[in-house]
């Protein structure tokens, strides 16, 4: 009676796995399915989660990744409009949006199939959007003529609605991974790079030479101002001491006679040195004390 | 005939009885039958614990989990994620639990802009053989603003903020940040000039790769922030000696500019001394005017009393007075007196250095 039940739990247990299998399902947050029925597809199913369906072979349910792939086209030679070759390899990051038609479109719904329609569709596009841009929209010191991000957005643009409907592949972003130019031209740019530092060599050359005339000059220029500016401050101080020293003039105008002797007796007694030759006659005071005239005894009344 | 048949046939000797050897039989397969149950049944228990106990994990200390249950990730953002530790969750389908490297800082390394280099050269800093041209298939470079080439690598640091969309929305999401950041190298060497990417302006060509990286990151929403960049930028090998000249050039220069400005602060500062004196020259010459006309005026208000008691007789004193110090001071005096008849007289002077005074002999 016991072994009985047990072979019943087991069977019950049996039962019931082989109906989930048979009349469930399961899709996972990564993925994205479809239910067909005899082949023909009923249902998406964008949403993780269980769920019921017929057993094979009625019903069926296939199940594609749904996260983004990243892809990356072919590093391929393309021509801009001004006929400058480049090597461009864009990536994209692409993922199943409408899984109905991307099972019918893409062989097997492999990963690699939808890569190979991708890598057609994004090639074309690369060339008809590269083929419309001069190369200075790549490449441009001023930033208001670089079309670098509006050159990928074209690409996008093209790319995207085509992937969309033909593939049910959604690209959710496009970018230039590589921009290179053709073997042969890389080293012509090594021949302009090196004739252009040489010129840089000869300019930093002068250029040091100038400058340091100019630093030179310039310095000598502030010398100058800077004298002349202490000259001129000189003037003003002496001509501020003149005007006080005026105003202690009035002093000397009680006596003018007396000012005027002492005045000139300064000067002359500074203008004699040590080796002064001075010459005087007889009549200069005090020595026409020693003229005979005054020699003589005064006369008495 | 009959008579056989009348014949009575002695009883048959009774078959011994084989009861005993049948339930024996029956009883050892019996027992051997409960005890293989008994182990299926030991089995199937081990086999349930096992299948009950398939759904532990453990979370090591830099990582997060995320479990999913039927195939959705169970909670939403930062509580859908499990600690370090050991956990439990039903067996796959119902549930599974997928680890998630959220702790780590994650690195991506660019793979655009380098020369081709083997890993074991890169392992040992041995460059590969240079030749005259780059071979776009085995060799990386920028293209700059200005038509040049430019060699430069970029190594991103980022962390995972949102781990189920990292996780669960990109197949693999380091792919993509690792094209963000190629994608970015592309973009600010378009708008830069070589010489300013790789030594003038290094800082600003690194936040604008940054800035890039960032932007892209952000539009991709791929739940990630970013830690650090690093960036080295070279000229190509094959022109690394114009580069170098260059340098070279620019340091002479540099040197004449110094030596140009040590000169032009000398002078500047010899000429603000040298203003500094005329001025302070000035002020002492103010001063001593000031002073010396404040000494007479006081000296001349000292004397106006005695002049004008007697203006002569002061004249005279004062005259003989100066005339005095002047005549102790001068080196040649000469008082010419006059002849009686008012006739002139003649006097010659020799002017002129006086010969220097012959040294004393060395004794």
């Amino acid at each position: 009676m016991k072994t009985n039940r047990l072979s019943m739990i087991i069977g019950f247990l049996l039962i019931i796995i082989f109906s989930v299998l048979l009349f469930m399902y399961q899709v996972r947050v990564t993925e994205v399915a479809v239910r067909t029925r005899f082949g023909k597809v009923i249902a998406e199913i964008p949403e993780a989660g269980v769920g019921f369906k017929l057993p094979w072979p009625i019903e069926r349910i296939q199940i594609f990744d749904k996260r983004v792939q990243n892809f990356e086209d072919k590093h391929e030679e393309t021509s801009t409009q001004d006929a400058r070759n480049l090597l461009v390899m864009t990536y994209l990051g692409w993922s199943v949006e409408k899984p109905a038609i991307f099972r019918d479109r893409v062989k097997e719904g492999a990963i690699s199939e939808a890569e190979r329609n991708l890598l057609s569709i994004v090639r074309s596009a690369k060339n008809e959007v590269i083929g419309h841009h001069p190369f200075s929209h790549f490449i441009n010191t001023d930033p208001a003529q670089l079309k670098f991000a509006d050159v990928e957005l074209e690409i996008f643009n093209l790319v995207a609605p085509q992937a969309l409907n033909t593939y049910g592949i959604k690209i959710h972003f496009l970018g230039i991974k590589r921009l290179n130019l053709p073997d042969n031209i890389t080293g012509k740019v090594f021949d302009r790079m090196k004739a252009e530092r040489q010129k840089l060599v000869a300019a930093y050359q002068s250029q040091g030479e100038s400058e340091a005339t100019n630093i030179v000059t310039s310095a000598n220029r502030i010398r100058d101002e800077k004298l002349a500016a202490a000259e001129g401050e000189a003037k003003r101080i002496r001509g501020q001491a003149d005007a006080a020293a005026a105003a202690s003039y009035q002093v000397f105008n009680q006596a003018p006679d007396l000012a005027k002797l002492l005045i000139k007796l300064d000067a002359a007694e500074k203008a004699l040195g040590n080796r002064s030759t001075l010459i005087l006659d007889t009549r200069t005071s005090p020595f026409d004390v020693l003229l005979p005239q005054n020699t003589k005894p005064a006369e008495k009344k | 005939m009959s008579a056989d048949h009348d014949h009575q046939l002695p009883p048959a000797p009774e078959r011994p009885d084989n009861r005993p050897l049948e339930d024996a039989g029956t009883q050892a397969l019996s027992e051997a039958l409960a005890s293989s149950f008994k182990l299926v049944k030991v089995i199937m228990i081990l086999l349930v614990v096992v299948f009950l106990g398939s759904g532990i994990r453990e979370v090591g200390s830099f990582e997060r989990a995320i479990k999913l249950q039927f195939g959705k990730p169970v909670g939403a953002g930062e509580s859908a994620l499990l600690n370090p530790g050991w956990h439990w969750a039903w067996p796959y389908p119902i549930n599974e639990i997928v680890k998630i490297p959220i702790g780590q800082v994650q690195e991506v390394v660019s793979s655009v802009g380098w020369y081709g280099r083997t890993k074991e050269q890169e392992l040992s800093g041995i460059d590969p053989v240079m030749f005259p041209v780059l071979n776009p298939v085995l060799d990386g470079y920028l293209l700059t603003a200005d038509g040049n080439i430019m060699h430069s690598r970029a190594t991103l640091r980022y962390r995972i903020t949102d781990a189920v969309r990292y996780t669960f929305h990109f197949s693999s999401a380091s792919n993509v940040v690792k094209n963000a950041l190629n994608h970015a190298l592309n973009h600010a060497a378009a708008r830069y000039q070589v010489d300013d990417a790789v030594r003038k302006d290094l800082t600003g060509f690194k936040d604008e790769v940054r800035r890039r990286v960032d932007q892209t990151l952000i539009a991709q929403d791929l739940g990630v922030v970013i830690e650090n960049l690093e960036l080295n930028s070279i000229p190509p090998r094959q022109v690394k000696d114009a580069f170098d000249a260059v340098l070279g050039a620019e340091s002479i220069s540099g040197t004449f500019i110094n030596n140009a400005q040590t000169a032009a602060n000398r002078i500047i500062a010899t000429a603000a001394g040298a203003a500094q004196g005329v001025v302070n020259s000035a002020y002492a010459d103010a001063n001593r005017l000031t002073n010396s006309i404040a000494a007479d005026a006081l000296y001349f208000q000292d004397q106006l009393k005695y002049y004008r008691e007697n203006p002569e007789l002061y004249v005279t004193r004062l005259q003989a007075e100066y005339l005095s110090r002047m005549m102790t001071n001068v080196g040649t005096k000469i008082i010419q007196s006059e002849t009686e008849a008012g006739s002139r007289r003649e006097l010659r002077l020799q002017l002129g250095r006086e010969p220097a005074a012959p040294t004393p002999p060395k004794p």
